[in-house]
């Protein structure tokens, strides 16, 4: 996924019962990314990326993929981002 | 496009064709002067009404199309508690929103025409400000020996701001101004909605693009390079209500409500006046509208007729009223000549 840009350490804490807390708006994203369209979408957005990363002289660049991508996947979490937050 | 274009066109023509034609139906011997003028008016309008009508949709149609052609994402519109025409701002948002304003967004962005007693009375009490203001150091005077000094922070005070001035803001950002936040949800096209996606819209940049040093990737940003890293994360803040999760998109949601507000403090008030205007209004013209009835009920129930054997009987009838009237006048005459008689 694009979004999930950091590697996720491990970290012991004191408190097992403590939670990681989860953002709701990365937990929407990657249900949302698992649909049908936002997930061909993305698939073509990863096809652009290895075409253009596989060539050392184009000047093709991959935004318009990814700026449908990320129209759709934000469309879709947004219809119900803000019922899960306070 | 051009093709639906062209076709719409001339269904218009050819309604403001047979608009025409159905008026030039009526027989135009009774009005053998005024006919030309009225059908040649009548073709006019529709001319222009279709004229019209072509413009506008061709203004439209390119707005959408330029609108679509953009260098960014259009942010999706979330679902805010304010939108609405009897909604509110959530004033714990705000005030979270401020919390996270002071720890995060502060140490670039300034608010200067925000001063801390504009929040009393919205998101906090006038001590909980006071205590806000006095924790700022201000620069003041110059005193009676003509010499500046600082001071804690009072009330009147406004927000401090990161850097003395623009170009300050500039060396200190590789060329980059961080804009003043007061008006931002104003200034931006998408206004809240757009700084919400821009918080939380960060990810790799796509293949091709060439990201200079310093910048980073933001979809929803002009361009896509944006010289703002990604700030808004989980547990960056920590909220005084245990109840509230501080995940990063309730941060950025409550720094966006906060920045809502700073935009547009009277927003509230505006909307309870248009409730107390929409209901006095209301009782005002209902009670305007009887008048109207009562003071014109004997115009508008008026009628006036025109039968001819009425107006014959009624001319007859004066005649013969003239006739007798006439007779009694006589009468009168003959009397008083008796009685000169008499008197001789």
């Amino acid at each position: 996924m694009a979004f999930n840009s950091r590697v996720l350490v491990p970290v012991l804490k004191a408190d097992d019962d403590e939670k990681e807390l989860v953002d709701p708006q990365a937990a929407l994203r990657e249900k949302c990314q698992a649909k049908g369209h936002i997930a061909s979408l993305y698939n073509k957005y990863q096809e652009c990326n290895d075409r253009v990363n596989g060539k050392s002289k184009t000047t093709e660049t991959c935004m318009e993929e990814l700026f449908d991508f990320v129209a759709e996947l934000d469309h879709c979490v947004a219809h119900s981002l803000f019922s899960k937050l306070k | 496009m051009a093709n639906k274009f062209r076709s719409l066109n001339s269904k218009l023509f050819q309604l403001a064709m047979s608009g025409i034609q159905r008026t030039s139906v009526r027989p135009r011997i009774s009005f053998p002067g005024r006919g030309s003028g009225f059908t040649g008016n009548r073709k006019l309008l529709g001319a222009l009404g279709a004229l019209t009508g072509t413009a506008g949709l061709l203004i439209y149609a390119l707005e959408t199309s330029v609108d679509a052609s953009s260098d960014c994402v259009h942010p999706a519109h979330q679902h805010w508690n304010h939108k609405g025409l009897l909604s509110a701002l959530d004033k714990e948002s705000v005030r979270r929103g401020y919390t996270v304003y002071k720890e995060v967004c502060s140490s670039c962005h300034s608010l200067q025409y925000m001063a801390y007693r504009n929040l009393v009375g919205v998101c906090m009490t006038e001590a909980e400000a006071k205590a806000e203001a006095e924790a700022i150091t201000v620069r003041d005077g110059p005193n009676e020996e003509g010499e500046y000094y600082e001071r804690p922070g009072k009330l009147s005070d406004h927000f401090p701001s990161p850097y003395a001035n623009e170009e300050a803001a500039r060396s200190a950002n590789n060329g980059s101004y961080p804009p003043d936040l007061s008006y931002i949800v104003s200034a931006r096209k998408g206004g809240e909605d757009y700084v919400f996606s821009l918080l939380t819209g960060y990810c790799d940049p796509p293949a091709g693009f060439a990201l200079r040093d310093g910048l980073y990737f933001n979809p929803y940003f002009s361009g896509g390079a944006i010289a703002m890293g990604k700030v808004v994360d989980n547990e960056v803040v920590s909220f005084e209500d245990p109840n509230v999760p501080a995940s990063a998109a309730q941060i950025a949601k409550d720094v966006c409500v906060f920045l809502k507000w700073t935009s547009e403090p009277e927003t509230d008030e505006r909307r309870l006046l248009l409730i107390k205007v929409t209901l006095i209004s209301t009782f005002l013209i209902g009670i305007s509208y009887y008048i109207k009835r009562f003071k014109w009920s004997t115009l508008k129930s008026r009628k006036i007729f025109f039968i001819p054997e009425l107006e014959a009987q009624a001319k007859r009838e004066a005649e013969e009223a003239a006739k007798a009237a006439r007779k009694a006048k006589e009468q009168e005459c003959n009397k008083c000549e008796n009685q000169n008689e008499k008197k001789d």
